[in-house]
């Protein structure tokens, strides 16, 4: 193992960093969509029977059963056909916020599910409207259970996001790519990357610690 | 006029009729219980008190002012003057006592929290929670629940207050507390409406007993003391003296715990 020569890759450091924020920004915004669009399919298919609920079902059946990197192709080509034209950072945080959705409301869902059933008619009898009830007790209360399967998500998401790279967005990966082909050092641009997404990724573990402990203390 | 009237209340479960020209009265202050074998229709009975039972037809005087109870509206209306402690109480998990208490004030009546805190805080102190406030309901015992239950239930000023099954999960020295709470909102003019099991409880606690059969009203016995002696009240009880018998304080198995 003589042949490493990490010296173009560190030389270049800065540059790659600043793919980490790109990282963050596309995972984070797909995350908070994705979250936003999952509480109003979990909504759905938990007030709703027949039509309504098997519709918000079959949309989460059917993109946690396809290839995300299908649905970010469907959407980057799909959407300048309707005459859209959106940059490819754009797509990508599209297709993964439709994908994020579907996972992130079978996982509010089974979080609602296990709210105890009286409190939906302990909020009634208080007098709360329906949007209180969910918005002060419901998702809440369902929010504290669920919050490692949704941070654990997130950190797929994070890692995930190197799909942004085919599409030319220059996240972290993008520009691992693109100093691995001016220096030819591909391996140990990977290396320095896939340390940088794990030092990422445990700073990550790190904030959901402390935000867990501190909507414990707010609510 | 009584203070409470309701009249000729039903309820019908496809073609069930659970509930059959129910009814009963009570003045300002009195503790009313329901009786009855399981399946009687008492719960029912008093859900729709509240509007948490659809009804088909009935009608309820509170003070004078009379609601039809099969209106749509009806729900909201009776919701205003009543308010309902559950028998799994049904404190929110992920909200401090003090928080299940303000939550309703500040977020239907739009009451400032400031405000909100000191009533709850003043009736926990009441009720021998004071230290409790800041607590999470896992943390408390039964006994402390029930307490917070029914002083969230007081938050909201009711004229009319509902217990379904309060000693239900109680051992027996909480289970005197629990009556000698009720005794003294009564007192304050609180009019009280339970459904109970614990016979021993019912026949000293209620100034009202209404027996149920079959979704019907079968018997009214009325006066503190000497309501359990009405004919039919006195028989069912001592058929069901079995269970008050062998089980004196009301502790029944709660099948949800």
């Amino acid at each position: 193992m003589t042949g490493l020569d990490f010296r173009p890759v560190f030389a270049r450091l800065p540059f790659l960093l600043g793919g980490v924020g790109v990282t963050v920004l596309i995972a984070g915004l797909a995350f908070v969509f994705g979250l936003l669009l999952a509480v109003g399919l979990a909504v759905v298919r938990f007030e709703n029977q027949g039509g309504w609920r098997r519709l918000s079902r079959s949309y989460s059946t059917a993109l946690t059963n396809t290839p995300q990197l299908s649905q970010i192709f469907a959407v980057f080509y799909c959407l300048p056909l309707m005459g859209l034209m959106v940059s490819p950072f754009l797509s990508v945080v599209i297709g993964m916020t439709l994908n994020a959705a579907a996972y992130l409301a079978d996982i509010l869902g089974a979080g609602m599910a296990r709210v105890p059933p009286v409190y939906h008619e302990v909020a009634l009898t208080l007098g709360l409207n329906r949007r209180q009830t969910y918005l002060r007790v419901i998702l809440p209360y369902a929010g504290r259970t669920m919050f490692p399967a949704l941070a654990n998500h997130f950190q797929i998401m994070i890692l995930g996001s190197a799909m942004a790279s085919i599409f030319g967005v220059e996240d972290l990966t993008g520009r691992a790519y693109d100093i691995g082909s001016t220096t030819f050092r591909i391996l140990e641009v990977m290396l320095v990357t896939g340390g940088l997404y794990a030092v990422l990724s445990f700073a990550l573990t790190g904030v959901f610690a402390l935000c867990r402990r501190t909507m414990e203390r707010i609510v | 006029m009584p203070y409470i009237d309701v009249r000729d209340v039903g309820v019908r479960h496809g073609k069930n009729e659970t509930l059959r020209h129910a009814g009963f009265e009570a003045e300002r202050g009195e503790i009313v219980s329901f009786i009855g074998p399981s399946g009687s229709g008492k719960t029912t009975f008093l859900r729709t008190l509240i509007g948490l039972q659809p009804v088909w037809q009935g009608q309820m005087g509170v003070d004078g002012r009379i609601v039809d109870m099969a209106a749509p509206a009806s729900a909201r209306i009776l919701r205003e003057q009543a308010a309902i402690v559950f028998q799994q109480y049904g404190l929110f998990g992920h909200m401090s006592v003090l928080r299940n208490l303000t939550l309703a004030p500040t977020v239907v009546a739009k009451r400032s929290r400031r405000n909100a805190e000191h009533e709850a805080r003043a009736l926990l102190e009441r009720l021998g929670l004071a230290n409790k406030a800041d607590m999470l309901p896992a943390d408390l015992s039964g006994g402390q629940k029930q307490r917070v239950a029914i002083a969230r239930a007081l938050m909201l000023r009711p004229s009319l207050l509902l217990l379904d099954e309060p000693t239900s999960a109680l051992d027996p020295h909480k289970v005197r507390d629990v009556g000698v709470l009720l005794r003294d909102l009564a007192q304050d003019g609180m009019t009280i409406v339970q459904v109970s099991h614990a016979m021993n409880v019912v026949s000293s606690l209620s100034d009202r007993i209404v027996l149920l059969e079959d979704g019907q009203v079968r018997a009214v016995g009325k006066g503190r003391g000497c309501a359990a002696q009405q004919p039919d009240i006195a028989a069912f009880m001592n058929t069901h003296g079995g269970d008050a018998a062998a089980d004196p304080a009301g502790l029944r198995p709660d099948p949800e715990h």
